[in-house]
Formats: C-alpha cells, structure tokens, sequence
C-alpha cells in the first residue's frame, strides 16, 4: 500500500509547517474522512453489514422519536439489515406529506444544521426534503474518495456540460455561459495539485460550447447521454479525442451500446455515477465492468423489491428502495426512487459488496403497453434529427394508446417528416401507437430544467 | 486504492456504533496519522523536501532558543537542509555534555510527557538522553505504517526471541521467560484482530524454547543474527519451516549472504529494521531488494558523510549522520552514530526516496588494522562451536594487533581447537594478529545484557 501514483500531484506546501504534525487539522480532518470511507467501502464484509446495522438502528430510533409519521410507520420494529424489508415502502407522496406536515427533524439544537432541498422533477412531481450539513460534506468527500480509489490523477481538468436552466434560457433560444468552479477538494486543495474545474451550462449554442471546451483541455467531460448526444452530433468521437477527453463521466440517462464500443475504441473510458438528489451518491460504476455499480455503502443500504418488477430487453428487473443512513433532516428509508435494476451480492471484478446492473431509472423512461407492459425507451438525438430538422424535440406519452412528438423550430412539417417519424415510434416500440406530431416554434418545457427527450404522465 | 488486504483482519465491530460515524475517535486518529506516514513517506519527493525543511528548521529554532550549547554549536548558520553540512557533528560525547549541562529541553510547561533513556552501551560508552511520548507514539505508529505498506496480516503471530536473560537475571546460567505484549495495533486494535505478540528471554534452555515455539506458530521471529544463529543450531532452517515460520525480522548487526540464500530457498521472508535507541527508526529493509534499506524519512534526515569512510568488502562506505526531527527533548542534529553505509538517491525496486546499502555497523562491529583500514567481522556462531566445545564465546579486539578469545565452560584447550582458532582469525582477518586463547568457567560479560559475540577497544 503506498501514495507513489500521488507524485508530481502534490503541492510543495502540502504538509504542515508545526513541529510533530505531518497534515494540518483541516488537511488532516479531509484526509481522515476519506479513509475511513475507503476503509468501510473496501474492508471486510462483516465490518460493514454491521456498521450499517448499527446506523440503521441510530436512523430509526431518531425519525420514531421526532415524527409522528414516523413513529407510526415504524411501530414497535427494531428495524435490522435482515428485517428492513418488514417495514413500508415509502414513496413521493409520504415524503412530501411528511415534510408538510413535520418539516425538518433536526433543530438547531442539534448543532449540524438544515436546509431544504428539492429534486428537478425530472421523475415526476418535484420532491421537497431537508438536507443537514453533513449530507452535502459526505457528497463532496465521497467523490474524492472515488477518485482516491481509482487513484485518478487530480491535476486533470473536469468539465460539466448542463442545459441551461428554465431561468437562464427564458425567453432566449440560445444560451452559453462558463465559470471556472473552485473548492471540489475542500482543504485537500492545500495539499494537491489539481485541474480546472468548469462548468457550463448551454442550450443550442453549438459553435460557442466546442469553443468553449476547445479552451481549457477537458479530460473528465461530465454530461448526460443526450449532451453526449449533441456532441457527438458535432464531430463524433474524433471530436473528443481531438479536445483532449480521457473519460466521459455520465450522469443520469442511459447510453447505448454503440456507445460503448465507439468510446472503447477510441481509448476513452467512461464511467457513470448513480445518485440522486434525495440521498446523493448511490453506486459508482465498476471500472472494469462497464454497466455493473459498486453500491456507496458508507451512504446508502439499497434493496431490489421483488413485489414490482419491469420486464426491459428480455430482463427481469426490480424496483429499488434505497435507505439513506444519514438522512436525519427528512429520513429515506425504503424509498422507491423510481427505478428499477438487478442487485447482486458482489461484482466480478472481485468487489465484495452490492453491486447493481441493468438500471433503468426513471420509471419515467418507460413506455407502458395496454397489456401492462413495460419498455424502457432510449434512443439518441440523431434519431429524430436525421428524420426532421428542428431546434428542439420532445417525445411525450400521453396515455397508454397515445405518444404526442414535439418538434421545435417549426410551423409545419411535410408527410414524408410526419410519416418517418411515426415509423420510427412504432418500430422502436414494436407497437401500433397512436402518434401525433406537432411542430411548435418553441416547446414548453413547463419549468423543468433538465428538459427531458422523453416523459410519460405513467411512472 | 483499496484496503482490501485488511479484510480477514477485520473485527466484526471495527466500526463506530455512533450515528454519521465511521470510526470512533482515537481509532480514527491512529489511523489517520499511520496514513499520513505512509503519504509522506511514498507521496511526492519535492512535497517530502520541503516538510523536512520545515521540521528541521522548527528543530533548530528550538534547540538554538533552549540551550546555550546548541547556540554555541550551530552559530548562526541558517537552518536549512543545504546547509546541514556547515552544522558540526554530534558525538556521543557531545550529547553527555549537553544532558550532563542542560538536562531535557522539554519543560512541564511543554506538556509533552519525557523520560530519560540510555543506549545499551553496545557500540561503546552507553549514552544517556531524554525523549518524549511523542517519540514512543511515532515509533509505534511507524512499526504499524511499516506493516500495511507491506500489506502483513495482523492475525500473524510475532515472537522476539532474545537469546539472554532479562536485566532482572544477568547472573543466572539458566533463564527462560515468556512475557506477552498486549496489542502491536495501540487503538486500531478495536478495530483488526491480531495474532499474539510475545517476547521469549532464553538462557540455555532449548528445550523450553521449542516446546513454547511450538505452542502457538511463531509465523514472524524478531531476533539479532547471533539469536537467530542459535535457533539454527538447533535444527536448521527445516526446524523454521517446520514450526510455521513465514518470516524474520532481523534486528541490528549483518547477515551473511548464506543465510539470505536458505532462507530464501526456503521461502521464509526476512526483513530488517534500521534503528537506533537514541532516535528509533532509520531505515527498513526493502521487501524487493534485499539489502538495500528505505530511509524513515518521516523521522530522519539521512546524510553519508564522506569526510570519514572506510573500506568494507571492496565497497568506500561513509560514516553515518542521523538528524532527529522530533527530538525536541534531546536534539540529535547530525549525530554521529557509529555506522558506516552507502546512500543513494533511490532504490531499484521503484521507491523514490533515500536508500541506505551496506550498513556496517556499529563501529565496534570493525577489526581495525595498523594501516587504518576497518573490516566488519561477521561469523556465524556454528563457526566457532564446529571448532571447540564450549557453553560460550566471545571475540575481542584489545589493540591493534591483538585479539582476544574467551572460551566459556572450559578449564583448558587442546592444541587442535588452539589451532582452528587461530586459522579462524587468520581467515576472516587475512592478517597474523597476535591470538591470545582464554578458557574461562563462566565469561565476565560486565554486566553488557547484549553478551555481543565480537567487541573492540579500537576506534
């Protein structure tokens, strides 16, 4: 065991100056953190199951003490790792009913602060929660930790590409705006060189975002599959190699095989982050098993439930609860998220813990049959520009006969468009939908940031 | 970066049962400062620099502020690593002074806890000097840092065999003690099983010996080359492998290359440790190049000092300087500590860090000629008992030309063992030094617990 891959990644100043101390408290605080994460996440199977037992045990004690909700929830159950699956599911509506009703369950006198929080909606009605401070310092620490693991080299820029935001991009059809962002390492950045963090946040610019990524190398380009998409649109995987990228770090959505094999071809790897607003990182995806997630153990206990599954490419899949074992502000516990995936005990990679595959989040990704099926429904962004040209698009099921495609930048489109794009629907969902085009100059995105290429009012 | 070679030592209940806990508070503090050795000592070689820059400047500060006769020595040289070498050397001496005049440069006010401590007097006069708890805390935790660099299991049994009786008992003939030690892990024992630690003093009681080492795998032996010559002459290397052995810490003095090659050949590992009474841990033994040592760069600065060498075995080796970086209560700033050996800038297995090779050591280890030269005297007991039947021996170098052999358990030799005595000498030396042969009922150790098999009254 040895810190020898950190050369030329420290800084001259990284150690203390004070007699006997090698870190100073902050550093040394960080770096305290992170190994004890290291240490729980890779150490002995036993030694973690019971960790978890025990902060399951302290979790439940104090969400029965502090809510009636809760209390009645639990009853007299001394939930365990082996009995969790006796307790409720908890779902959307319990949590914004809780949080109505309660609010926080921490108070000040508890000194580790609350503030409210709120997912995008991205999987259906925006879910308010309460965080403490110790959430957000673990989601900072975790994701170091995560490159300690992989022993990453901190010195290599990271860059974030997002859709602007409903309130950036109103009223504008266009939008490009970058800032260097500062602080991802906390105190360590005393003690490591490290790169540039950027983000940039961008709707329909696409000259200015590659001039922008052209500024400052981006070997970690973190986006979701349909900025991917877009990019890739530009210039391919050339592109890419061309702007200096070593890894793709994905977040949220799904990316095909094709995919896969273009990136692997090309030398770059790509490796996603399961999380959620709710209760932050989840599961870390193997970086010799593309597609398999090592579960964040130290953050999350996570269940697949049996009592709902989703059938999606031939593969049984299950929903799954999560268990946030810090969420003292608005407690997560057996909380269905939304997705649904396969759960094993270890990976092959020789990992021995949770590890999970096959997710397929959210269920709002699903396309629901009349017979009560369901399909997940992926597909990229030259799918529909290769068949139309447009701005902007969105595709929409209505109800279970009926998906509404939205094309944006347009007041019409001819029958040949019209009837590609209705074969496209049916071929990709094996099925005789109802489709309806509508060109629109603008679409409604309703105030959701992520503008999502596919929603469903099911899931 | 993983932990996972500390799986199957793990406890059960390594973990905190504390909400948002991982490690309880002292297990996170040892473990945190074992982690910042190993970062220090295997992280980057410029950041290392200038951390010991600093220390050694915050040393010299102190030294010069408390102490008359560290203003008078160092002057007003600037305290920096380049100028290490206008700093005048230590000697043993010189350390009698200070502590005869000055006594600890560690007040009450400090709050740093000191003891007086003394060296054993086997490389020459025994020196007395003060240290403090912080001292003994760094050593523990180095020995710890030591293991998970190595990634040893803890379960492992350790056993240090001193081949003498404990200071309570030097006049007995006969002595066998087992004492064993409570945790090798301080408060990471909480958190790793460990095997047992114990500690044998034997006095010609090999019987005692066997039976004890048979009762628990002694999968680890700390011994001294002459112990561990004794433990052979009772069965070989076969008689190690046997008893489960796995490895040899070897402590202070050489071994031969015979002995690396059976032990190797029979897959026992062996590693020595570098150390000193006065300052602890030097240097340990690389697990990949036999020989070749990795400087403790967390406690010392390290210097060969040409101005005095000596010719060993073809090799020029220069006389070794220790500066202490934590010895606040009695600085130790370019101590002369009796040793002769090779630095270089690196070690071949990869370790970018200082390497000590051919430590000859101490100086009393030396036959010393008329003409000047130092020869390092190493024989294996069996050499001397294949020759004459005796309980005990020891070899002396009274003057220059004269060497002295004390013969234990015997009234008189016959003219064969004079003989093979002399052509022992003769062999070893390649000189006609003047053999003076002593049979004597029971050897006059004065007192020396170390009963050293080779000393000298030549400097």
């Amino acid at each position: 065991m040895d810190f020898n891959y950190l050369h030329n990644t420290m800084k001259k100043s990284a150690y203390s100056k004070r007699p006997f101390s090698i870190l100073d408290p902050a550093q040394r605080d960080a770096f305290a953190f992170i190994l004890e994460i290291i240490l729980l996440e890779t150490g002995a199977r036993s030694s973690w199951e019971h960790w978890q037992d025990q902060q399951l045990k302290a979790l439940t004690s104090h969400a029965k003490k502090r809510s009636e909700f809760w209390k009645r929830r639990i009853g007299s159950k001394k939930p365990t790792l082996k009995t969790l699956k006796l307790l409720p599911v908890l779902d959307r509506k319990d949590v914004i009913k809780q949080v109505a009703s309660e609010g926080a369950l921490i108070t000040e006198a508890d000194k580790i602060g609350a503030s409210k929080n709120s997912s995008s909606g991205s999987s259906g009605t925006p879910v308010g929660f309460y965080v403490s401070r110790v959430n957000g310092r673990y989601n900072a620490v975790r994701g170091i930790a995560q490159d300690f693991m992989e022993q990453r080299n901190l010195r290599e820029n990271r860059v974030k590409v997002s859709s602007a935001t409903s309130d950036q991009a109103a009223g504008k059809k266009s939008y490009i705006k970058a800032a260097n962002i500062s602080g991802w390492l906390g105190p360590l950045a005393n003690v490591f060189e490290h790169g540039i963090t950027k983000k940039i946040s961008y709707l329909n610019e696409s000259d200015a975002l590659i001039k922008e990524l052209r500024k400052v190398t981006p070997h970690h380009l973190i986006c979701s599959p349909s900025i991917m998409d877009i990019i890739l649109g530009i210039g391919g995987v050339e592109l890419l190699k061309g702007l200096g990228v070593k890894r793709w770090i994905q977040f949220a959505g799904h990316r095909s095989r094709d995919v896969e094999k273009d990136f692997r071809d090309a030398g770059i790897a790509i490796s996603a982050n399961y999380s959620s607003e709710e209760t932050g990182p989840i599961a870390f995806e193997c970086s010799e098993n593309p597609g398999y997630y090592h579960v964040a153990i130290s953050n999350v206990i996570v269940e697949t439930d049996d009592s709902l599954t989703a059938e999606v490419n031939g593969e049984t899949l299950s929903r799954v609860l999560i268990t946030h074992l810090h969420s003292y502000a608005t407690p997560f516990i057996r909380y269905d998220i939304g997705d649904f995936a396969k759960l094993s005990r270890s990976c092959e990679c020789g990992h021995d813990g949770p590890t999970l595959s096959s997710i397929y989040g959210r269920a709002k990704q699903f396309i629901f049959y009349p017979d009560g099926r369901y399909m997940s429904f992926y597909y990229d962004a030259k799918d529909i520009q290769s068949r139309v040209e447009c701005s902007e698009y969105q595709i929409h099921q209505q109800d279970i006969e009926t998906i509404v495609i939205h094309i944006g930048g347009r007041t019409s489109i001819d029958e040949n468009e019209e009837n590609d794009l209705i074969g496209f629907i049916r071929h990709k969902t094996g099925a005789n939908f109802n489709v309806v085009v509508r060109p629109v100059s603008e679409i409604d995105w309703r105030g959701n940031p992520k503008q999502l290429g596919f929603t469903s009012v099911f899931g | 970066m993983d932990f996972g070679f500390l799986k199957s030592s793990m406890k059960e209940t390594a973990f905190s049962g504390r909400s948002l806990s991982i490690l309880d508070n002292s297990e996170r503090d040892a473990l945190t400062s074992v982690m910042e050795i190993i970062l220090l000592e295997t992280g980057d070689r410029q950041a290392r620099a200038q951390w010991q820059e600093q220390q050694f400047s915050a040393l010299v500060d102190h030294a010069r502020k408390r102490s008359k006769f560290w203003r008078n020595k160092t002057g007003v040289a600037s305290a920096t690593l380049s100028n290490l070498k206008l700093f005048p050397i230590l000697s043993r001496s010189d350390v009698n002074v200070q502590l005869t005049s000055e006594g600890a440069l560690l007040t009450k006010a400090d709050r740093i806890g000191i003891s007086m401590e003394s060296t054993s007097g086997s490389s020459g006069k025994p020196v007395k000097f003060y240290a403090s708890v912080a001292n003994a805390k760094y050593m523990a935790l180095r020995l710890f840092a030591q293991d998970l660099m190595e990634q040893r299991d803890f379960r492992e049994n350790k056993v240090k065999i001193d081949f003498e009786a404990d200071e309570n008992s030097a006049s007995s003939d006969k002595y066998f003690k087992v004492s064993t030690i409570k945790s090798g892990c301080g408060p990471l024992a909480t958190v790793f099983e460990e095997g047992r630690i114990s500690k044998i003093n034997t006095l010609n009681t090999n019987k005692e010996l066997l039976e004890e080492l048979g009762k628990h795998t002694p999968h680890t032996i700390i011994a001294r080359p002459n112990g561990m010559d004794s433990l052979l002459e009772m069965g070989g290397v076969e008689l190690l492998v046997q008893l489960g052995v796995k490895r040899w810490i070897q402590m202070s003095e050489s071994r031969s290359e015979e002995t690396d090659k059976s032990f190797r050949d029979a897959g026992i590992d062996i590693s020595a440790n570098y150390s000193c009474e006065e300052v602890g841990p030097i240097a340990f033994e690389c697990s990949k190049c036999p020989g070749h040592y990795h400087v403790a760069e967390s406690n010392v600065v390290l210097e060969a000092d040409d101005s005095l060498t000596t010719e060993v075995d073809g090799e020029i080796l220069s006389r070794v300087l220790l500066t202490h970086l934590h010895s606040y209560a009695t600085p130790f700033i370019r101590y002369d500590v009796g040793d002769f050996a090779k630095l270089s800038n690196t070690c071949d297995c990869g370790h970018d860090g200082p390497t000590l090779s051919h430590i000859y050591g101490r100086a009393k280890r030396f036959i010393c000629f008329p003409d000047g030269r130092y020869i390092p005297l190493q024989f294996r007991a069996k050499e001397i008992f294949d020759h004459v039947d005796c309980t005990e021996f020891q070899i002396h170098q009274k003057d220059l030309k004269t060497i002295v052999i004390h013969i234990g358990g015997r009234e008189s030799l016959n003219e064969n063992e004079v003989a093979a005595l002399n052509e022992f000498i003769r062999n070893r030396t390649g000189a006609d030094f003047d053999v003076v042969i002593r049979p004597v009922l029971e050897i006059d150790w004065y007192g020396n617990p170390k009963r050293l098999g080779f000393t000298s009254a030549v400097s």
